[in-house]
């Protein structure tokens, strides 16, 4: 994919009425399609990071900004989420915020009713950093701020250019569309090679996270793999060639963007891909509408 | 699952059916005979023995354990690495053995550098005899000359070059296996090697050390014939020439005194060497036949090279009339203040510790056992707090830990209750070949600890 030859649209951050329309009508059809293992009550947690910092206070009275919420599942139906989702403090369950902000990105924790979700994050930034693009080099780890700085606005102003910054490319997107799709790429590799290993297909789920890839596998036997099964595995597959963000793998206590849910940061909702060639649709336009 | 074969799962078994397993292995033995086998056993280990010595000797894993623990202790009475690395590497050639894989007899430790053995490939009853079970997991077997695992039962450490899975199963070759056997058997012969150290009473461990005549004088002919370096760690860069300045500054009484070099060589001309030892002549007459120029340059290259003896060199760039120069034993670290905690950073496994914050119970034991013979529970709490930075840090909870670590010492003064040795720090240490130094021994512990390590080995009789 080169990424000048790209012709999107609006990959840009959703806009406050985007984001609500999307929750109150959108998500509900998406709900219905959820993978089985995503079923209404099976995260033990949710969380949410908002437009702004909300204004919390405990309960000893202390008042905090927050950027980012977690809330256990009390067998949180589609009606109760979506009422979180476009209006947190008036449905907290805490009732904890006195400041409001809208939810921006909405997400799940892996461990769940039943185990923990075995899960593999590739990140198009991290694919743009390591120099597996083609089309602009990596950054060295040990680059200085000068360095940084020139390859930031390098990244920032091949496309997709964020069209707040396009003076300052540096603030913007830090990976081109060729990224998203070398990590949309590599997490089919990551399937090939876990086939391999002997899981079956069908328990190998590969989701184009917004700015990546996410692979689930739901073999019945992973729910109950212990961290150092999982490290092994991570780094196992970091072996082969995959860059993997490892610490979603190996951090019980991680979250990851919920399946169906809208990164508002580039206006795409979460998605399965059953092909790494999927992925041109969704960047060419919004995957999903009114 | 319990493990009672004590060279499988030593460091496995509750304390008491460890020493229970060892004393059945000496069962009917006279301590002469004891003796004598431990010292075949360490003979054979430095390559020295005449004849060689086999599983059979022992005929039971129950009295080689309590061999090994013997042999293993008293060759770290040595103090020299190398004896130890070899006494270890007997033992794993003697597990071998049993499990049915024969491997070559070690060569005398003055021509051979390498103190490890090869692993060519998986011990036949590595399987039969639980030793994969208690490495790996209970459903670990042996598959077309791998070990296999379930994957659920996998480790980071397993994550080697040409580990491969298949069926949610991995598979470690044997070149991974060595390594895996090499970590996993090391803990075996420590926890034998502890075993004898904390339960044999002081005077027999005398008489042991006594009685081992033959492995004496080979050391000590080793050392004269070859140097003392030989026998110390193998991957530490010898000075030949600065051992033999040492022993004639020990002589003179000039250690730590410094030194202009005609000064120095004047007590390298006094000092006589020990006839036995011809390496000490050797040395002698090099440094008598250089020119004091040459002297000096390569004494400074050691000193770059960071020889620890060479404690200082002054004013080098004015030549060998004016430049001073001071030798020294390496030395060892007084805490006093807070902040001399920061200086125990030099070593590895302590710099990790502290960077890692939140360290297991064990190691949080051995750490503060032994600081506190240099500090108070208030300074301790600081040191948590402040210098560690330990997250979730309550100033109770730590209080009431220290103090349990502390007793009476029968004055109404309290100081360490249990006195650890290196054991504690194990999962972080980078082992000997990477890093000679160990923390514990790099401070200059009070006299009473000294004191109090003896009155813990003859209670514990």
């Amino acid at each position: 994919m080169n990424p000048y030859q790209i012709t999107s649209i609006d990959w840009r951050p959703s806009t406050l009425d985007e984001i609500k329309i999307y929750y109150k009508d959108v998500f509900p059809r998406i709900w219905k399609t959820l993978p089985e293992y995503l079923a209404k009550t099976t995260p033990t947690e949710y969380a949410f990071a908002f437009l702004r910092p909300v204004k919390t206070m405990d309960m000893s009275g202390v008042i905090k900004e927050k950027n980012f919420l977690r809330r256990e599942n009390r067998g949180h139906d589609l009606k109760t989420l979506q009422k979180l989702l476009l209006n947190f403090r008036q449905f907290d369950p805490l009732g904890a915020v006195i400041e409001n902000s809208q939810v921006e990105s909405f997400y799940f924790s892996l461990k769940m009713k039943d185990g923990w979700l075995l899960a593999f994050d590739i990140d198009a930034k991290d694919i743009a950093l390591s120099g597996l693009c083609e089309h602009h080099p990596g950054l060295r780890p040990d680059a200085d701020d000068s360095e940084i700085i020139n390859w930031r606005r390098t990244i920032g102003s091949i496309p997709p250019v964020h069209p707040k910054h396009v003076k300052d490319p540096e603030k913007g997107y830090l990976y081109c569309y060729n990224c998203i799709q070398e990590a949309v790429n590599k997490a089919f590799d990551a399937k090939k090679i876990l086939m391999e290993w002997g899981f079956a297909p069908e328990d190998i789920h590969i989701y184009y996270s917004g700015q990546g890839a996410h692979i689930h596998v739901t073999d019945p036997e992973t729910w109950n793999y212990p961290k150092d099964a999982r490290i092994f595995l991570a780094k196992m597959i970091t072996k082969a060639g995959i860059p993997l963000d490892t610490a979603i793998t190996i951090d019980s206590r991680r979250v990851l963007r919920f399946t169906g849910s809208l990164h508002a940061g580039v206006n795409r909702r979460v998605q399965e891909l059953k092909h790494p060639y999927d992925l041109e649709d969704i960047i060419a336009k919004p995957n999903w509408s009114q | 699952m319990t493990h009672t074969n004590p060279i499988i799962a030593a460091h496995l078994m509750d304390n008491d059916a460890l020493f229970e397993s060892m004393k059945s292995g000496l069962k009917g033995m006279k301590i002469d005979g004891a003796v004598k086998l431990a010292e075949h056993y360490l003979l054979t280990g430095m390559g020295k023995a005449e004849g060689p010595i086999e599983f059979a000797d022992f005929g039971t894993p129950e009295k080689l354990a309590a061999i090994a623990g013997l042999a293993g202790w008293r060759a770290k009475e040595t103090r020299y690495p190398r004896v130890s690395d070899r006494t270890l590497a007997m033992f794993q050639k003697l597990i071998l053995e049993y499990l049915g894989l024969k491997t070559p007899a070690f060569l005398p430790i003055e021509l051979c550098s390498s103190d490890d053995i090869e692993i060519q490939s998986i011990p036949q009853q590595a399987e039969s005899s639980g030793l994969l079970e208690a490495m790996y997991c209970p459903d670990a077997c042996i598959k077309d000359g791998y070990v296999t695992i379930p994957l659920k039962n996998a480790m980071n450490s397993h994550a080697l070059e040409g580990v491969s899975i298949k069926s949610k199963r991995i598979y470690i070759p044997a070149n991974s296996f060595k390594l895996h056997f090499k970590q996993y058997s090391k803990n075996v012969f420590e926890a034998l090697v502890k075993m004898v150290d904390v339960s044999v009473e002081y005077k027999v461990k005398t008489r042991l050390e006594s009685s081992i005549v033959i492995f004496k004088t080979v050391l000590e002919l080793l050392a004269n014939l070859h140097g003392p370096w030989i026998l110390k760690d193998v991957h530490e860069k010898p000075y030949p020439m600065v051992e033999l300045i040492i022993k004639a500054l020990e002589a003179s009484g000039n250690m730590n005194t410094p030194l202009l070099i005609h000064g120095l060589v004047k007590d390298i001309k006094e000092y006589q060497p020990d006839s036995r030892a011809p390496w000490e002549s050797r040395e002698r007459d090099a440094i008598l036949n250089m020119s004091t120029e040459r002297l000096l340059s390569t004494l400074v290259q050691y000193k770059n090279e960071n020889c620890a003896y060479i404690k200082d060199i002054q004013r080098a760039a004015l030549g060998p009339q004016k430049c001073i120069i001071r030798f020294g034993k390496p030395e060892r670290m007084i805490l006093t203040e807070i902040n001399d905690f920061d200086r125990l950073s030099v070593f590895p496994c302590f710099a990790r510790a502290v960077k890692d914050k939140a360290v297991p119970h064990q190691m949080r034991a051995a750490m503060f056992s032994t600081l506190l013979w240099f500090y108070n529970v208030d300074q301790c709490i600081e040191i948590i707090e402040k210098k560690i930075g330990v997250p979730n840090f309550n100033e109770g909870h730590s209080r009431y830990q220290l103090n349990s670590l502390l007793e009476s010492d029968g004055t109404g003064r309290s100081e360490p209750k249990y006195s650890y040795g290196v054991s504690g720090f194990a999962p972080y240490c980078i082992g000997y070949d990477k890093c000679p130094r160990c923390w514990i021994s790099g401070l200059r512990m009070p006299e009473r600890y000294y004191e109090k390590k003896k009155e813990i080995m003859i209670a514990k009789k």
